[in-house]
This record gives structure tokens, sequence and C-alpha cells, in this order.
């Protein structure tokens, strides 16, 4: 390849390279927190091609020289890498690239096959795949590199060292002998050595003749092996490979060449989980089932073996891979661990457990959240089990669940993460007891009503009022009726008469009205204040009674509350008008 | 006899762990070694972090010397070798093995040779020696050499610069060369890879990628150059030097069905890894040099499957690795369904084991043209072949080959009709019964060189052919030594 070493670069097209190869290690920055079809990345890749073409819009070809960790068009330095994975200059470098030039017909898919060749070798690792191997598969038209090859450095002295044949000549290979079997050992040497060229031709002729066509190749021909490649590009390699790895394992081999077997499907379904690959990991958890339930594995050692594996596969280890997928981006389809996960038995719940402590981020808490309200149903005491885990955040999210299981089974945990020292542990138990549909969860709630933080208790009290529990009612009055209650603040105040009121029907009515008729000479204010959230309260209530004891307060001008009194019962019959226009 | 095997077999065993190995350590001594120049650039001899960052740096060098022996770190063309194995490293890496590679750079060296009995003293002047110079501005790999001797530092050995060597190709001898090489690359990475699979190591698929997509670069560009080296046959390398005939000649095929490059490079792969599994096979059995009886049989035939199992415990779950897995299978295959192992899988073959298994037996069949006791020639090999086409190998295809390899496969032995012996290299597309080939000798006296002479060539005088075949010749007549023609 010609070097463009020589080019006349201006000014302003140099300044174009630099912000093509700035573009170019933004986006790699960026786009690595995301997947390849994520919009960041999409719009990343736009940028960079955006950037190709203002360069062609003046110049011709973008030729630059690669070095440690700088490229240089021209002797000017285009870009300078630091120790990042976005350091383009050594990404190239690395792999032996040592020019690259881009000419002026590039198009969009070129240039984005570009981008996530780079994209790809970033990653923070020896082992991460090599940039020339990606160029060379994406077998570019407009793009071309220079590069230092390893084996171009080898003196061939070394290479062919030990490639000289013995001089004996008496010892017969096996494998040549493997593959003699069926052909005819007497056709020696000797038959042939002495064809003279015509009779080889002839012979050979004579070859291609019994194979069709010998003039050429026929239509026919030409059409079979057609068909013969395009049916290879229509196979599913992996399926076939899962499918192989499956039969070898129920094979009537010796125990060793079995675990052998059961070793390999093991690394593979190992693999598909480091690679993302969770559809491919649940068609061989799946099959191995499969093939165990209906009985097609005969072998008892087998049959083992391959049990284990069913158990390997939702094993921490197994567990804990999975969760370093997940954490590699926050951005990933979901979807498929999800159904990976869901086939697991009850025995990776604790695996579940711990994962769901570990991952980084929200959407795939969320998953595996929702995963363990299904798996968790018949299981509440090992999900339970959970709220005595150190991590505060762990706990929440298994109270979260909890909750959304809906079981009473769920209560006597729920009470033990009530008393959690984390204020976010316990609003999450105030939501999960809201989510039970049992009686039994009031006294948890009241109790909660006397929890150290206003915040709780307003959201117990808002709670009750909303669960509309009948059961609250008595423990309501309580603490409405004792002697504290007209020192908690205001709103908490309003909330929890408004709880009573809602849960209590006639009876709460009788309290309120026992309230309204209180009187005091010390301290007016602090009843009067009683008062009006009581009177206030009574516009919630769906009891007849209440309509009552409004239009009865409301008509007593002398009354303090008779304004408030007013308001609320115009309220309560704009509230009782409109359900009658809904039912009418 | 047994015990001479037993220790090849374990060196070839080490030498694939000895590669990551290399690789960890060489990793750690750039890193090292860049601290310490760099501490010695600050601080002096006595300064503790000095002494500190020595210490560490010796501890490395005295681990890899204890393992390895002598040590080398060598930069080339941009990458730095460490025992002769590139360090690829990652950017955490970089700044040290940049450090270095200017280091060298302005010192006018390549590197350095620590041999066994390096001892910390030794590399603590060499630091500060080093350092010295770099700051003196000192150039020139002589003018090193000279500093070291008279510091009295004998372990430690400067390099001079190696000539680098990727220029252009322009003729024939260049790109014949670039064939050699790639080739060996090719087997000594299969060598390689065969190691760390047997030792059941994960594989870096990279290295033989690069070495595959250069095989089908070339054989893209002009086939005859990596055709001519399938005529190298070696007992002791026999399953290497075979896998990469069968690789070529795989894709060779594969180019002739319009394979796009990716596939020839799937293709290439899975036939360089067809034999993988007989990594797994018993030495006493691999190396028995009587005929085998029934359970020797009976275990060589499980090689297809240890060749799945290996593939798919070393290799990462991929395409690419999937194709060797189910070639590795089916390469003993027939088309009619017959053929071993048995498995419970068995469908229709799949195209590339189609070609594989007709790469495989024409190339295992003629080898033993050299070796065998009863050698069979190519022609009638591929008459064989040409027999089975239907039944055993898919017919098409079998056609397709037969035309790429020709009437006389690279490595066939002739006579001239001037009475002179030479060895088939390459055909001539327009002349099938006129191949390049290699002048060896006339029977009384072997040439130190092949002549190479193309059949094909008129004498520019008479318009007459000055030389012809006269006939195919079996090569245990000759006892030569062909390896070295085909080398030369």
């Amino acid at each position: 390849m010609q070097r463009r070493g020589q080019l006349n670069y201006s000014l302003g097209e140099i300044t174009a390279i630099r912000e093509l190869f700035l573009s170019l290690a933004k986006g790699i920055k960026a786009s690595r927190q995301y997947p390849p079809e994520h919009p960041v990345s999409t719009q990343f890749k736009a940028v960079f091609f955006d950037k190709l073409k203002s360069f062609f819009e003046q110049g011709e070809v973008i030729a630059v020289n690669v070095h440690y960790d700088t490229l240089t068009a021209q002797e000017e330095v285009v870009f300078r890498g630091s120790a990042g994975s976005d350091n383009v200059a050594h990404l190239l470098h690395r792999d032996g690239v040592r020019y690259l030039e881009i000419s002026r017909q590039i198009a969009a898919p070129e240039a984005t096959e570009l981008f996530d060749a780079f994209l790809a070798c970033a990653e923070r690792s020896e082992q991460c795949e090599d940039i020339v191997n990606l160029f060379w598969q994406a077998d570019f038209e407009h793009i071309k590199y220079e590069v230092v090859d390893v084996f171009e450095l080898g003196e061939i002295r070394e290479l062919v060292a030990g490639y000289t044949p013995e001089t004996e000549s008496s010892r017969v290979r096996p494998e040549s002998a493997l593959l003699t079997e069926s052909v005819d050992e007497s056709a020696s040497v000797e038959d042939s050595a002495r064809l003279f060229p015509d009779q080889m031709n002839e012979a050979y002729q004579h070859m291609l003749d019994q194979l069709g066509d010998g003039a050429g190749y026929s239509h026919e021909e030409l059409a079979a092996l057609e068909q013969l490649v395009e049916n290879d590009r229509q196979l599913s390699i992996k399926d076939e490979v899962i499918e192989l790895l499956l039969q070898l394992c129920r094979s009537d081999w010796t125990s060793r060449d079995l675990a052998l077997a059961v070793e390999a499907l093991q690394s593979t379904f190992d693999k598909t989980i480091q690679d993302a690959d969770f559809d491919a990991s649940s068609v061989m958890f799946n099959r191995v089932r499969e093939l165990l339930r209906e009985g097609e594995v005969r072998s008892p050692t087998a049959r083992k073996k391959l049990t284990e594996f069913v158990a390997r596969c939702g094993d921490k280890i197994r567990i804990k891979m999975l969760t370093e997928v997940l954490n590699r981006r926050e951005e990933l389809d979901l979807e498929p661990a999800r159904r990976y996960l869901s086939e697991l038995g009850w025995e990776s719940l604790n695996h579940l457990l711990w994962m769901l402590g570990e991952l980084s981020f929200y959407p795939a808490r969320k998953m595996v959240c929702e995963l363990l309200v299904e798996k968790g149903l018949d299981r509440i005491d090992l999900l339970g089990g959970a709220v005595f885990d150190s991590r505060w955040y762990l706990v929440r999210n298994v109270v979260w669940v909890l909750g959304e299981t809906g079981d009473d089974r769920a209560i006597s945990f729920l009470r033990k993460a009530a008393s959690h020292n984390e204020i976010r542990v316990r609003a999450e138990v105030v939501k999960a007891l809201a989510k039970l549909d049992n009686e039994a969860v009031v006294d948890l709630q009241l109790s909660m009503l006397r929890d150290q933080s206003e915040k709780i208790r307003s959201m117990v009290a808002n709670e009750l009022g909303n669960g509309r529990r009948r059961g609250a009612f008595a423990g309501l009055q309580e603490i409405v009726t004792s002697k504290e209650f007209p020192d908690a603040p205001l709103s908490e105040m309003r909330q929890i008469m408004e709880a009573m009121v809602t849960c209590g029907g006639a009876a709460a009515v009788e309290v309120v009205q026992k309230i309204v008729r209180r009187s005091t000479l010390f301290d007016k204010t602090r009843l009067r204040r009683l008062q009006e959230v009581a009177v206030n309260a009574l516009q919630l209530s769906d009891d007849d009674q209440a309509l009552t004891l409004l239009e009865k307060i409301a008509s007593d001008s002398k009354s303090h509350v008779c304004q408030i009194a007013r308001k609320a019962l115009s309220q309560l019959q704009f509230k009782r008008e409109s359900k009658v226009g809904v039912q009418s | 006899m047994a015990s001479s095997r037993s220790s090849r077999t374990t060196n070839r065993e080490l030498a694939g762990s000895e590669e990551l190995v290399h690789s960890q350590q060489g990793r750690a001594l750039i890193n090292q070694l860049s601290i310490l120049i760099k501490t010695a650039r600050i601080y002096s001899s006595d300064n503790k972090s000095f002494r500190i960052q020595l210490d560490q740096c010796y501890q490395i060098l005295e681990t890899s010397i204890a393992e390895e022996g002598e040590l080398s770190l060598q930069a080339q063309s941009g990458y730095l070798f460490f025992c002769g194995v590139r360090i690829r490293h990652d950017v955490r890496g970089f700044a040290a093995s940049k450090h270095l590679q200017e280091l060298f750079h302005k010192l006018d060296i390549s590197g350095f040779v620590f041999a066994t009995s390096t001892a910390v003293e030794e590399l603590e002047k060499a630091a500060l020696l080093v350092n010295a110079a770099e700051s003196e501005g000192l150039h020139g790999f002589e003018k090193l050499q000279e500093r070291f001797d008279s510091s009295q530092i004998e372990s430690i050995l400067p390099l001079p610069l190696v000539a680098e060597q990727h220029e252009e190709m322009t003729d024939d001898r260049e790109k014949r060369s670039f064939a050699k090489r790639t080739f060996f690359y090719a087997v000594n990475n299969l060598k390689t890879v065969t190691d760390m699979v047997s030792n059941g190591r994960q594989v870096d698929a990279a290295r033989t990628k690069r070495v595959i997509h250069s095989l089908v670069d070339q054989i893209l560009s002009d086939e005859s150059y990596l055709l001519e080296l399938t005529a190298l046959k070696s007992h002791d390398q026999y399953t290497f030097l075979h896998s990469a005939n069968v690789c070529i000649y795989s894709i060779c095929l594969g180019t002739r069905l319009n394979l796009t490059k990716a596939e020839l490079s799937l293709l290439g792969f899975a036939a360089l890894f067809h034999d993988i599994g007989k990594t797994k096979l018993p030495l006493e059995i691999l190396n028995k040099p009587s005929n085998f009886n029934n359970q020797d049989w009976e275990v060589m035939r499980m090689h297809p499957i240890y060749g799945v199992l290996a593939v798919a415990r070393s290799l990462p779950f991929d395409e690419r690795s999937c194709r060797a897995m189910i070639v590795s299978l089916e390469h003993h295959y027939n088309l009619d369904g017959t053929g071993y192992p048995e498995t419970l899988f068995r469908r229709s073959l799949n195209l590339y084991s189609k070609i594989v298994t007709i790469c495989d037996v024409f190339d295992a069949m003629t080898s033993g043209r050299v070796y065998r006791k009863n050698p069979v020639s190519p022609e009638n090999v591929l008459r064989n072949m040409i027999q089975q086409a239907g039944f055993k190998f898919d017919k098409n295809l079998l056609k397709v080959f037969l035309t790429a390899v020709s009437l006389y496969p690279p490595g066939t032995v002739i006579l001239l009709d001037s009475g002179q012996y030479a060895l088939v290299m390459g055909k001539n597309p327009g002349d099938l019964l006129r191949p390049k080939v290699k002048v060896i000798g006339d029977g009384n006296k072997w040439f130190d060189k092949g002549i190479r002479l193309n059949l094909a060539d008129r004498d520019p005088v008479t318009g007459q052919y000055p030389r012809s075949i006269a006939k195919v010749i079996d090569p245990r007549e000759l006892n030569v030594d062909f390896a070295r023609f085909v080398l030369d």
C-alpha cells in the first residue's frame, strides 16, 4: 500500500481530521455504556459519520500514521490518547496497525463498521478482540490499513526448525492407516508410477468424466454446489452444537468419557451466560431437564451427571456469573435473563436473593424482584429470611417482594422489618402492608403509628385511611382519644383522624361527636384544633350519620367549627352527588 | 524409544502453558522495569523508594529466570517480545510498554537479555546506567555495551537493533518467503493451541484467526505459494503439518465455491482443528508403531468426539468454534451415513465437514507417498476417492477438489525426459500435464537447492518444450530428504 505521507493537508483539513478522531474517541467512551443499537450509541456513530463527511467536503483521503499513543497526518499530531479505553491510537498500534487510510467514497454502513470495530476491542482486557481481525472480517472497501504482523517478524529458520523429515521410512502412521481403511491398499505406486503423461491425462479426464461433465460444470452441478452453500448458510450452527453436546452426554460411554462430555456441556453453558446468551442457556437447561424427565437418558451414570448439571445451572457460581454480566451495563435486554432465571427451581432462591443484593442497576434489580414474587410464593420462609440481611437496600427490596406476594405468611417477616433502623425499609413495610388483604396487618400498622419518624406515621395513617380496614378503628380511636393526640403535628393529626373516620363508619362519627362536644377551660386552642380536624375529617365518611352531624354543626352559627362543618358538608354532598351521577 | 517419546511429549505439553506464563511474567517485568528506571531518574541508589522498586523488579526477574532460564525483552516494529512471545497489553500496561520502547529507541538498542546468573547488584547498576545514558543522550548499541562492560555488568546484555521487514512484497521470492512464514506460523500456532487444549486451558483464538486470515488472503491472491508447501511432510510433525495442509486445501476448495472471506475464515479454522481430538488420545496408542488391535481402534475412533469436547472446553462458544466442533465430529463420517464415531447425533453432513473430509483423506493418503511402506500415488488416491464419490464423498465437491489439486499435486516426485528428477510444486492452469517443478538432481548427484522450472515454458528459439514428464516416481526409490527442496 502506498503511504500518503506526502499529502498536503490544509489547516482546515488537519482540524477536520482532529475533530474526526476526537469524535471517535468520545463515541467509544460513551457507547461502552450502552448496547450497540441504543440511541446514544447510534447518535455517536452519526456524529462520527458527519465528521467524516465534513472532512470530505474539502479533502480526498484521510491518511494517518499510527504511533504508540498518537495519530499523525502529515507530521501533525491529529490525535493524542491517554491511558483510557478510548485511546484509538493505542487500540490500533497494540495490534500492529501502523497506517490507516479512509477514502471519500466511504458510506455510513462502512463507517459504522469501523466504529464498531474500535468499540469491540476497547474492553479493558488483554483478551479482548483483536482490531486487525475485526477489520479483516469487516472487509472494508474504502478503508485501508497497514499491519505489522507478528509472523512477518519471525525468522523462517526458527519457525521451520524441527520440520525436516526423518530419513527412515519404515514407520506407518496410524492416522494414515485410519484413513486408508476403505482405500484399495494394493493400488501401490507401482501400478501407476509407470504411467506416461498421456496416460495420466487420459486417466485424469476419465476421473473428471466419472464425476460428471468432464469439460466443465453442468448447470445441474453448479446448481447443486450453490444449493450446498445456500443450505449451509441457513443453518443455526449454535443450536446444532447444543444438540450435539446433549447427545454426547447421554451416550453409553465409560464414566470418564461421560464426565468429559458433561464437563464440556458445563463449560459451554457457562460461556453462554458469560456472553449474555441467556436464550441458549435456557435451551440447554430445559433440554437436559426434558431428557431426564422423559427417561431418554438410560445410563445411570449419565443420569446422575446430568442431574448434577441441572443443579449447577442455578448454583451460586452461575448466579454470580450472571450477576457480573448484568452489572456490565444498565441498558441490557433483560427478558432473556428473566426467562432463564424463571426456569430455575426454588433451590436457587437464596442465590437469587444474594444476586439482588449485588446488582448495580435498577432495571435488573426490578426484574429480579418481580421474579422473586413469582418464585417466592411457595417459599415465603426462604424469602422472608432475607429481612435479617445486613444490607438495608436488600431488605427493602425483599419487603417489596413480600408485599407483592400478598401472602399472609409475609406478615411475620414484615413485623421484623418494621423495626429496621433504616427509614427507607420501614417506609417500604408500610407500602407492603397495604398490599396484604388481611386484617391481621392492622395491629402492625397501628404499632407503626408510633414509629419514631413522623413520615412513617403519616404514611401508615394514609394507608389505613385508604385501606378502610374496619379492624383498625378501635386502635385508631384509642390514639385519637388519647391525651397526647392533640399535641401531634397538625398534618399527622389530620391523617390519623381521617383514617379513623374512614375505617370507623357510624362509630367513628360518634367519636367525632364526642370530641366536638368536649369543652375545656384551659388551653382552648389545643382543643379547638382537635375539633376542627375531627369535623373536617367527617367529609370522608360514608356513613349517613356523618351527614346529619355535619348539618347540625353547620347550622349552629355560634359554633367555632361551623364554617369548617359547612365546607366539609358541601364536599360530602358533592361527593355523594357525583357518586350517584356515576351510578345512574 | 519410549522414554524419548515421553520426554518430547512433556516438552510439547509445556509449550502452551509457557506462552501464558510468558505473557503474565512479561507484563509484570515490563511494568516493574519501567518503574525502576523512572525511579532511578528521581532518586539516588540509596533511597528507600529506589531500593523497594529494585527489590520488586529483581523478585520478578528471579522468579522468571527460575522458571524459564535466560530471559529476553526485545522491541521490534512497535511490539514488545518477552522470551520471543509478543506481549499484548491493555491500556493499563500501555505507559510502561511505551516508556521502554521509547527508551530502547533512544539508546539505539532493541532490548536486553538477562542471563540466569543475573544478580541484584547488576540490575541496580544497569538501571542507573541506562538512566544516565538516556540523560546524556548516549546513542548506539556498541557505546552502551562498552558502558556495561566497564561497569562489570556481565549478566545483562543490551541487544542490537533488529532489521525491520515489512516492506512491500513485490517479487515472487518475497511472496514465497511470506507464504512460508505464514505457513509455519500457522503450524506453530496450532501446536501452541493444541498444547493449551490438551491441558484444558482456555484458548485466545485471536492469533489463530490472524493467521487464518493471512492464509485466506494469500490463497485469494495466489494459492500456488501455499499449495506448494503442502508437499512438506514430516513424521515428527505429521499431525501439525497435515492439519495445516488440510486447512490450505479446504480454503482453496472453499474459494471455488465462492464462499465469502468470513466463511473461508470459519472453514479454515475448522479445518485446522479437525484433528484436535487426537491430543486427548493415550500416548501409547498414538505412538504405537505396530498395527492396531480392535481395542486400539475403539479408542482411536473416539478422537472426533474428544475434538468436540476439547473445543467446547477451551474455545469461546461462537460460530467459529461451533463449526470446528461439527467438523471434528463429522470428518470421519461418510455421505451414506457410515463411518465413525457411533453417536446418536446423525443427520446429513455439514458442508464444511464434507470439504474437510475430502482434503483430509487426500492429504493423509498422499502424505504416505513419501513415508508409507506401500505409498499410494496421488493419481491412485484420487482414483480411489472418485470410486467412493456419492457414498463416501460428495461427488460435486470432489470434482471441485480434483480440479484444484490437478493431475500432479504438489509433492509428486517425477522423472523428466532429461533424466532428471523433480518435485512438483504447483500446476499450470493452462496445461495440467506441465506443472511447475523443482529439479532436484539426476539420481547420482542431488543438488543443494532445487532448480525451479516451469515445464510449460517453451524454448524461445525452437518453440519446443525443453523438458517433459516421463513418469511418476516412487519416492522410496530415491531416499532423498525432499523437505529441504520444498523449503529452500
